[in-house]
């Protein structure tokens, strides 16, 4: 689908001309009569207006105009698992099922194809793949390094239609991730986009201007099987960050020590490794950076040159000596591998797996790679406890099921109107990207599935299999036959739902169940006069696939 | 025991068997609903997520310190609302003035609990989950109490659903062990025709016994809630009707809902409402603004529109928040992340006031935030004792601790039952007399029915308030109290006729006889050797002297005189006052001096200054000095002053008395 080629020479060219600027301006230091500082002050300021405009979203008779918000993580935490494999335990029996369960946790819904391939591949050259490094994305659009236009110069009417601009760019880059969720094969990079996103949660609630946003993505997606301690640094000076935290407006004679609680809280090394004490210290040694959205600045007077004693180590610290005491902490990678393990394994950590896993980190000094290459090839990430433990998120819902029942081979065109639905759902699910609802991402786990959630998402697979959801038209569909021709053998009824169950679910249905699907496929007729190619077979088969994504199995993977 | 569980008991007694076997009684809960069980009531709990900012949202524009914290943040005093002489609400708070003066609010100061966690999430999870800081629940505090109180709702779910949250899919404060108890529902109107549009009635089959197959128990319980409840939400919601307009907030939107389900027939216990945005970190001034705006206007539409439903006696609405915020600005015009801070309670159900002393805003906490001085789990013990009348084991197991109940909502009616036979009349008053005076000794459930005013103490107070509750409240609404006194003489106390009195109760000692009560018509007196209690069981007023005579040597240690609203009055013996009194300033207004006259019952430091309306220190009158008990008098001349409004304030220990002087140029 991607224009490749000459294109993306042009962009990486592009791009690597684009981060040495960047680079560039981290390293700027502002003096306080700079005329920069007013244009900065200019954006501050319509930043601080915070302004809503109505976003175009659709409206659909039946469906809420406003979605749910969610708030933090709650929910009866399951218990700890016993007697589960080490992971140095390397003996996988890759099957067809170990095999789709690989790929549910490392991309968005694996398409029939995506898991054949990984049989054959077997699992270390399929974990090789899925580690692999591919070139970075065209941005969405060359706006991305546009900068804020100088507030003088903007009428009442020209901030407002400026204000839309960047809601529709917002919505753009939104799509334009989407898209690379979709169309990326059997790479784990946009999971980790995701977890990174959740990791170091930034919400265009606050941050409304779009080339912040899209530079922020693109720098997780830089560092996404990267070095988590570069990661971390460059992070701290994003100018996403840098708003969405308030860290440029933490200023020797002000503090503010939003950024440097969740710097540890949520962003390292966790609650309870640290003390007021040491916020207070690290926010003194993140003053005087400041940003106009595209690059950062630093102002030495905005600067607290002073000693700070920070965990124990007592200097003049700036923000990178912070870093690195952090990441002198043992704790720090026990921190991040729980979450890794929580983002692909379950939500309760194994704590004997978390400590082999930070191991590995700090054997590597930060690197993420290892540490999921040794999660993927071990038993313990194969155990029959974890298959569907993990819930199918709004975003993964979404696009994976895009993906599953092959919506974007033919009628889902990405660039097209009917991205705006899948975004208005996300929202509805709870998961819009780019919207996180707070600085510590989202809830996940359960929170996913409530009375709310869980019968919209269920109104929504209906609507991908039928083309229209109450009386609005999707303008696309998914096409159940082709859907069903991928199948082993679609015209024997038995082995289509078998296959089906294998495809969707990752718990298998008992025989009562899929001897109940095959039944309501036949709907009344004999199984040897079941084809595919019958003109009633549409109808039969659209039923039956609705019917299997709507039960509690297809939530789960 | 409280009496609901009581008349359970009885009921059962009454078909015969005097002590009901343990396997029966679970038998006996089940026959009723939650309707019954919690007395037709509703708590609806509005969540001010990101930790409201509760100095500028209650504030103390006396304290100057309040201004010295805050220098670009502050809510001037002329722009506060007033509540009392030191408080005035944000004035964004007016819409919910309409209910201030309808005594339906009460303000509980300083709400925290101790080593507050200054995250947001983990505090919002300690509040939800009842927990000390350093315990981890992963059950609610609501769910623990409906398991409690319906141990089989998984099995045997009531007929409404038990609780109903909107704008959060936060499920933590309904999950119990045993599962989900309320659903998340958004939109009543089309809940149904959706459930009904996605609802598969499928064969199920045991999950596997993996971490999987629990995720998939949890989805299909989920499936099946939504599907159990869909109709009765959908039918309340055409049955119901709002009369007001809801001001066009999210707030006011998930009011207006509640109120049109309530008046649609639905029961549920609980209703959850999320506003969001108070982590006011930076420009908190106009977005602090706009917050509290839609907070008091959806409350006052929900409020109207229950009163005019005729449902707002049912309905107690409470406000909560993970914290308060920093006493002090930071640089960015917002706030960090604090600790204790006021909350509301809505309602005619409301025993309305301010409760609790003043912030302090010179001694912070360990992190420089204010100091709590309720814990969060009195403002929970306080809605299940008081509001729905759980029994005492019921609420210290749901808070796993013993959290005093607050009297900011008036007890349930079974206050006043000091015999436990279910209702209250005269056999109660005699027993209540009983216990103050020695007699009888109260097990915990009659101290706890006969304690009326939940102060920890029985004395002439509660016997009032269950005079009072007898008569059904005619005694409440008579004349005010003013100051009276007590003459103590050589053969006789006199307590000179006043209207206002409701009773009184003598602490006496020495080496002395009791001979004889004088009384007013329909009034009596019980005694022993320390003791005396006068009250009338009619509450006839004090139409002339009360005279007790008595001979030896008599010391009157302690007089009490309780008014008509049971509250405490403290009478001049023998033209000395009961406690720390600040006399009116004379001249008033004033120019140029004027005298300040106060009595101390015992050698106490004190402080005296002077405030401008601002909040801003004038002067310093008496600075921390240690003086003797009895009358002071000081001259105060004042230099250099404009012509205005101040306030006087002294400190003495642990009273501040307060007063309003005008100086004229």
């Amino acid at each position: 689908m991607r224009v490749m080629g000459i294109f993306l020479q042009i962009r990486n060219w592009l791009l690597i001309a684009f981060s040495s600027c960047l680079l560039f301006g981290i390293n700027t230091i502002l003096h306080p009569d700079d005329p920069k500082l007013s244009h900065i002050a200019g954006f501050q300021s319509f930043l601080n207006q915070g302004l809503y405009p109505t976003e175009n979203t659709i409206k659909i008779a039946g469906l809420p105009l406003e979605p749910l918000p969610l708030s933090s993580p709650s929910f009866q935490v399951p218990p700890i698992l016993q007697n589960l494999p080490p992971l140095s335990n390397r003996s996988v029996e890759f099957d067809k099922a170990a095999a789709a369960h690989l790929l549910r946790r490392t991309v968005f819904g694996p398409k029939v194809e995506e898991i054949n391939q990984a049989l054959v591949f077997g699992l270390d050259m399929s974990v090789e793949n899925l580690l692999s490094t591919n070139p970075l994305p065209e941005p969405p659009g060359i706006w991305v390094n546009e900068p804020f236009p100088d507030e003088d110069d903007l009428t009442a009417e020209q901030l407002d239609s400026l204000i839309n601009l960047y809601y529709q760019r917002l919505h753009d880059t939104r799509n334009w991730w989407l898209d690379l969720m979709i169309t990326d094969e059997a790479n784990v990079r946009e999971m980790m986009v995701l977890f990174w996103h959740d990791h170091f949660a930034t919400s265009t609630d606050k941050v409304i201007f779009p080339p912040a946003m899209y530079h922020q993505n693109d720098l997780m997606r830089e560092h996404a099987l990267g070095n988590f301690k570069t990661l971390a640094r460059e992070m701290s000076y994003d100018p996403a960050m840098l708003i969405w935290l308030d860290n440029n407006q933490n200023t020797v004679d002000a503090i503010n020590e939003n950024f440097a609680r969740e710097l540890l809280e949520l962003f390292t090394i966790g609650i309870g490794n640290y003390t007021q004490e040491d916020i207070v210290e690290a926010a003194r040694a993140f003053t005087g950076w400041i940003t106009d959205g595209l690059a950062t600045y630093f102002i030495p007077s905005h600067h607290d040159y002073r000693e700070k004693t920070f965990m124990g180590q007592t200097g003049n610290w700036n923000g990178d000596d912070i870093i690195d005491i952090i990441f002198e902490q043992e704790e720090t990678a026990r921190f991040i591998c729980r979450k890794l393990y929580q983002w692909f394994v379950y939500y309760t950590p194994d704590e004997t797996v978390v400590e082999d896993l930070a191991t590995i980190m700090r054997a590597n000094d930060y690197e993420i790679k290892p540490v999921l290459e040794a999660l993927f090839l071990s038993e313990h990430f194969f155990d029959e406890n974890f298959r569907g433990a993990k819930y199918r998120g709004p975003i993964y819902f979404t696009t994976g099921t895009i993906r599953q029942l092959y919506i974007d081979d033919e009628a889902f065109e990405p660039d097209q109107p009917e991205h705006v639905l899948i975004l208005y759902f996300q929202e509805l699910f709870g998961q819009l990207p780019l919207y996180p609802p707070d600085v510590s991402g989202w809830p996940g786990y359960r929170t996913w599935i409530n009375t709310y959630s869980l019968p919209y998402r269920k109104l929504l697979t209906n609507g991908f299999i039928d083309g229209f959801i109450y009386d609005f038209e999707l303008g696309f569909q998914s096409d159940a036959v082709a859907l069903a021709e991928r199948m082993s053998n679609p015209n024997d009824p038995d082995i289509l739902i078998e296959d089906f169950c294998q495809y969707f679910y990752s718990i298998q249905p008992s025989q009562a169940v899929k001897d109940q699907l095959v039944q309501e496929m036949l709907d009344g007729s004999e199984p040897y006069d079941w084809s595919i190619y019958q003109p009633e077979a549409v109808g039969r088969l659209r039923t039956v696939i609705k019917h299997m994504l709507r039960l509690g199995e297809y939530q789960l993977r | 025991m409280k009496r609901r569980k009581f008349i359970q008991v009885t009921s059962a007694t009454a078909l015969g068997t005097l002590i009901i076997p343990h396997w029966l009684q679970p038998v006996i809960a089940r026959s009723s609903s939650p309707r019954e069980i919690l007395n037709d009531r509703i708590i609806v709990l509005i969540n001010l997520g990101g930790g409201n900012d509760g100095l500028n949202t209650v504030i103390p524009f006396t304290n100057p310190e309040y201004y010295n914290l805050r220098p670009s943040i502050a809510i001037s005093a002329n722009s506060a609302l007033p509540i009392n002489s030191d408080l005035g609400l944000h004035p964004a708070m007016q819409p919910v003035m309409s209910l201030w003066d309808a005594g339906e609010m009460a303000i509980l100061q300083n709400v925290g609990y101790p080593q507050q966690d200054l995250s947001h999430f983990r505090s919002t999870d300690i509040w939800r989950s009842a927990s000390d800081a350093d315990e981890l629940f992963n059950t609610g505090w609501i769910a623990r109490f409906l398991e409690s109180e319906f141990p089989d709702f998984a099995t045997n779910p009531p007929d409404d659903p038990m609780a109903l949250q909107q704008a959060s899919s936060n499920l933590l404060l309904l999950t119990a062990d045993d599962g989900v108890t309320g659903v998340i529902v958004d939109d009543p109107a089309s809940f149904a025709a959706l459930v009904g549009a996605t609802y598969d009635n499928d064969t199920t089959y045991a999950p596997p016994e993996t971490a999987g197959g629990d995720e998939l128990t949890y989805v299909r319980q989920i499936d099946s809630l939504s599907f159990a409840y869909a109709d009765v939400i959908q039918q309340a919601a055409e049955a119901g009707t709002n009369t007001v307009e809801y001001p066009n907030t999210g707030l006011g939107s998930q009011l207006s809902i509640i109120a049109q389900l309530l008046s649609g027939g639905m029961y549920s216990p609980f209703f959850l409402t999320h506003q969001y945005g108070y982590d006011t970190h930076a420009d908190q001034p106009g977005v602090h603004n706009n917050l509290l705006n839609e907070f008091a206007g959806a409350v006052a539409a929900f409020y109207a529109d229950l009163n005019q439903l005729g449902l707002a006696d049912r309905v107690m609405t409470v406000s909560t928040s993970e914290f308060g915020r920093r006493p002090f600005e930071n640089g960015s015009t917002g706030t960090d992340h604090g600790a204790g801070a006021p909350h509301f309670f809505f309602g005619p159900g409301v025993s309305p006031g301010i409760y609790g002393s003043l912030p302090d805003l010179v001694n912070f906490d360990e992190n420089e935030n204010l100091v709590f001085e309720y814990d969060f789990r009195q403002v929970y013990s306080t809605l299940l004792a008081n509001w729905f009348g759980a029994a005492e084991d019921t609420v210290t197991n749901v808070l796993s601790g013993e959290f005093q109940p607050l009297n900011v909502i008036q007890s349930p009616s079974n206050y006043g039952d000091a015999n436990l036979d279910g209702s209250v009349n005269v056999l109660d008053i005699v027993l209540a007399v009983n216990f103050i005076l020695g007699n009888e000794t109260p097990s915990t459930a009659q101290f706890q029915n006969t304690d009326m005013n939940q102060d920890g103490e029985l004395n002439i107070l509660d016997i009032v308030l269950i005079v009072d509750q007898i008569l059904g409240g005619i005694s409440r609404r008579r004349t005010t109290y003013s100051q009276s006194h007590i003459q103590v003489q050589q053969n006789s106390i006199v307590i000179p006729a006043k209207a206002g009195i409701g009773g009184v109760q003598l602490e006496l000692s020495g080496d002395f006889q009791l001979e004889k009560g004088t009384l007013p018509t329909g009034w009596e007196w019980h005694y022993n050797d320390r003791t005396i209690l006068i009250f009338s069981r009619n509450a006839a007023e004090m139409t002339k002297d009360i005279q007790i005579n008595y001979s030896g040597n008599i010391s009157l240690k302690n007089a009490l005189i309780a008014d008509w609203r049971g509250e405490a009055h403290y009478p001049v013996v023998n033209g000395v006052p009961g406690r720390i009194t600040l006399y009116p300033v004379y001249p008033n207004p004033f120019n140029p001096s004027a005298r300040i006259k106060f009595y101390l019952t015992k050698s106490e430091k004190v402080n005296i200054a002077v405030y401008s309306l601002q909040g801003r220190r004038i002067d310093k009158v008496v600075n921390n000095q240690r003086l003797k008990a009895g009358y002071h008098e000081i001259n105060w001349k004042p230099a250099g002053i404009s012509s205005g409004t101040y306030f006087l304030k002294l400190s003495a220990g642990e009273t501040f008395l307060t007063q309003k002087l005008k100086y004229i140029k």
